[in-house]
């Protein structure tokens, strides 16, 4: 299928966001599909976040937090967990089932993020664009907005 | 004077066994048992919807039981009927010749083939008992005077092996007050605990029927799996002697039991009298009956 | 407060079908304390209604407003004006809320985005429980301040049913029966005689539907002298 997909990346700082770094320091190679979106924490991460990442075009939006146990906020992570889990349930009412995935990546974890990213990539090249682009690219403000409505 | 009242106040441990009012219009299968044991029990008894399944109508049910030549034992419960219809049936009850009474709450409406119903509960059982003894002295719930009074023979339930019991004593004794005049328990299969709970009756005698039931092979298997949930307790000896045995084999040995139960409740004095559960089959109810020599 | 939960997405989606531009009302108050009808929920539906028409490659043009109360008049009236662009206005108050704006917007249809199940109580973030059935006839100063008509299934006013089995209730094994907990409740206060007196029927006269109610020091105004 000739598309490229954009998928957005919800991370945390402490431990995905740091392992992607790792990733990109190490000449570690995977697809430039992803857009990383940083926060503090995954607990920030609101479920409307995700619903407008949809809305703006992401055709796959992936949460990637600490590993259990290992949350800098205690519980954040698992938070996170909870409210992807929801949002699945909002997806797949809507229509948009299978775009959105929760992973748990430590920051030392480099091939761990690669792996995800490969795997994301895949998924969403099986299930094509999401049907909102309509062949659009992601919209150049999207991201932007995004950040702003994730910066208090 | 009905001939349950008569025999339970001469201490001649009366004999009341269970009819299934059929779900459907058809009476002969149920009127049949009367036939064959109106000479033998003193009266049968009428399930009102039990476990909040529908059925034909008790106080029909028990109409036609004494046209056949039976004395009938109506029960009535809250669970479908306002204060209007409760008194209401029971006017009509009592118009039809009907004394016996066993006044329930009822099962809750989501456990029977009904779940979506509206369950009803406007008075609760002690409450209908109260009702019951206001027809008898003449008004209604409302206070308002009746051109004749019915005359009833009151019955309630009491559970012997409440767990905790005391909520469940409570709730005898308001009974008791509210003017019921004798008492029914769940079955009973363990005689220890019958024992255990007569300590706990009043000093004024109180007149009791103890259930002694025939288990169906899907009670078994249920008790067998660790899932029974009933307001009366199995011996694990009896439920391990009757699982994965054949449903009629399960009935014949239940049978046995029940005529050793319903014997040394007679003989112990126990009860006043029993309330046989057999599935409604003239057959198992005559089996225990000999067994039991009554 | 009053506990709701979101009507499903398809029903939901169906109810709005006719409409090109609709506007979603959110209740700030106990709507959103159960995360039925806030603000926030009224994001999330506006979100999701977008994305769906937008996968069928509909429009649908959504405004969104909430308000701190939508049973109260005061909060309420200031929306009029508000309302006068739109087709259709879903509500996600409760029965109240949703039937008070529909009395107000007498132009637009108005739709509700939750049921409106039960007053409840929050025992954590996301878990809420019945507590009370308003059946205008407070027994709890006598039953050791738990509801026997809302904690019973059966509404038993005078002790627990015979299906009780190990202080577990017969319709739900999971809950302790609410007569047991009565019972444990005033014996640990002593008051173990206040359950020795029969109560007598409920008077349902009292819950004949709709009620109404007037403060005792507003009679006057209302013109209810006595």
């Amino acid at each position: 299928m000739n598309f490229t997909p954009k998928i957005l990346a919800y991370v945390c700082t402490y431990c995905t966001y740091t392992a992607a770094d790792m990733a990109g320091s190490a000449r570690m190679q995977y697809p430039a599909t992803v857009r990383i979106i940083k926060y503090l924490c995954t607990g920030r991460i609101d479920i409307i976040h995700i619903l407008k990442g949809f809305e703006a075009g992401a055709d796959a939006i992936m949460v990637s937090g600490c590993e259990a146990g290992s949350c800098h906020f205690l519980e954040g992570n698992l938070r996170a967990r909870e409210r992807v889990e929801y949002t699945k349930q909002l997806l797949d009412e809507i229509g948009l089932s299978g775009r959105l995935e929760m992973f748990e990546i430590a920051a030392s974890d480099a091939p761990k993020w690669v792996a995800a990213v490969k795997e994301m990539t895949q998924r969403v090249e099986a299930l094509g664009p999401n049907p909102l682009r309509r062949g659009k690219h992601l919209h150049p403000d999207a991201v932007e907005q995004l950040e702003n409505m994730v910066q208090p | 004077m009905s001939k349950l009242r008569e025999t339970l106040e001469a201490g001649a441990f009366p004999v009341v066994v269970e009819l299934k009012p059929p779900k459907g219009a058809g009476v002969d299968e149920m009127l049949a048992v009367v036939k064959a044991l109106a000479g033998r029990v003193t009266a049968f008894s009428l399930p009102d919807n039990e476990h909040a399944r529908m059925r034909l109508a008790a106080v029909a049910a028990a109409r036609l039981v004494q046209e056949a030549g039976g004395e009938a034992l109506v029960h009535l419960t809250c669970r479908d009927r306002n204060r209007l219809a409760l008194e209401s049936d029971l006017l009509g009850a009592a118009s039809l010749g009907l004394e016996n009474l066993l006044l329930v709450s009822g099962d809750y409406v989501t456990l029977g083939d009904h779940p979506q119903a509206k369950p009803v509960y406007d008075a609760d059982s002690v409450q209908l008992l109260q009702i019951a003894r206001g027809l008898m002295d003449g008004h209604d719930s409302a206070g308002l005077a009746l051109t004749g009074a019915p005359a009833f023979f009151l019955g309630a339930v009491v559970i012997p092996e409440a767990e905790p019991l005391p909520p469940q004593l409570i709730k005898f004794e308001k009974k008791l007050a509210a003017g019921a005049q004798f008492f029914i328990t769940p079955a009973v299969f363990d005689l220890d605990k019958l024992r255990r709970f007569r300590e706990h009756l009043p000093e004024t005698p109180v007149k009791l029927l103890v259930s002694v039931k025939v288990l169906g092979a899907d009670e078994v298997a249920q008790a067998a799996a660790g899932q029974w949930r009933k307001v009366y307790s199995l011996p694990p000896n009896l439920v391990n002697d009757l699982a994965g045995k054949e449903p009629e084999d399960i009935l014949a040995m239940g049978v046995k039991a029940a005529s050793r139960l319903v014997q040394q409740i007679k003989q112990e004095k126990l009860a006043d009298g029993v309330y046989l559960k057999a599935k409604g089959r003239t057959d198992l109810f005559t089996k225990i009956l000999e067994a039991a020599g009554l | 407060m009053i506990i709701a939960e979101r009507k499903p997405f398809a029903e939901i989606k169906a109810m709005l079908a006719p409409y090109k531009k609709i506007l979603i009302v959110g209740c700030g108050t106990c709507v959103a304390v159960c995360l039925a009808g806030g603000e926030k929920e009224v994001g999330l539906l506006a979100s999701q209604l977008k994305l769906a028409l937008g996968v069928e490659d509909k429009h649908l043009e959504i405004g969104e407003i909430t308000v701190e109360r939508q049973c109260d008049l005061e909060f309420l009236r200031p929306l009029c004006d508000f309302t006068a662009d739109y087709e259709a206005i879903v509500s996600m108050a409760c029965g109240a809320g949703v039937q008070f704006l529909n009395q107000l917007c007498s132009l637009h249809p108005v739709f509700p985005a939750v049921n409106t199940t039960f007053i409840g109580v929050n025992n954590e973030v996301g878990y809420y429980t019945e507590a009370c059935r308003a059946c205008h006839n407070c027994y709890l100063g006598i039953t050791g301040g738990i509801c026997p008509v809302t904690m019973c299934p059966k509404g038993l006013l005078n002790g627990p049913c015979g299906g009780m089995v190990n202080g577990r209730c017969e319709v739900d094994p999971e809950k302790e029966c609410a007569w047991c907990r009565i019972y444990h409740r005033l014996e640990l206060e002593g008051r173990l005689d206040n359950l020795r007196e029969i109560l007598p029927l409920h008077p349902h006269d009292r819950t004949t539907t709709p009620g109404t109610v007037i403060h005792p020091a507003y009679k006057r105004r209302y013109g209810l002298n006595e």
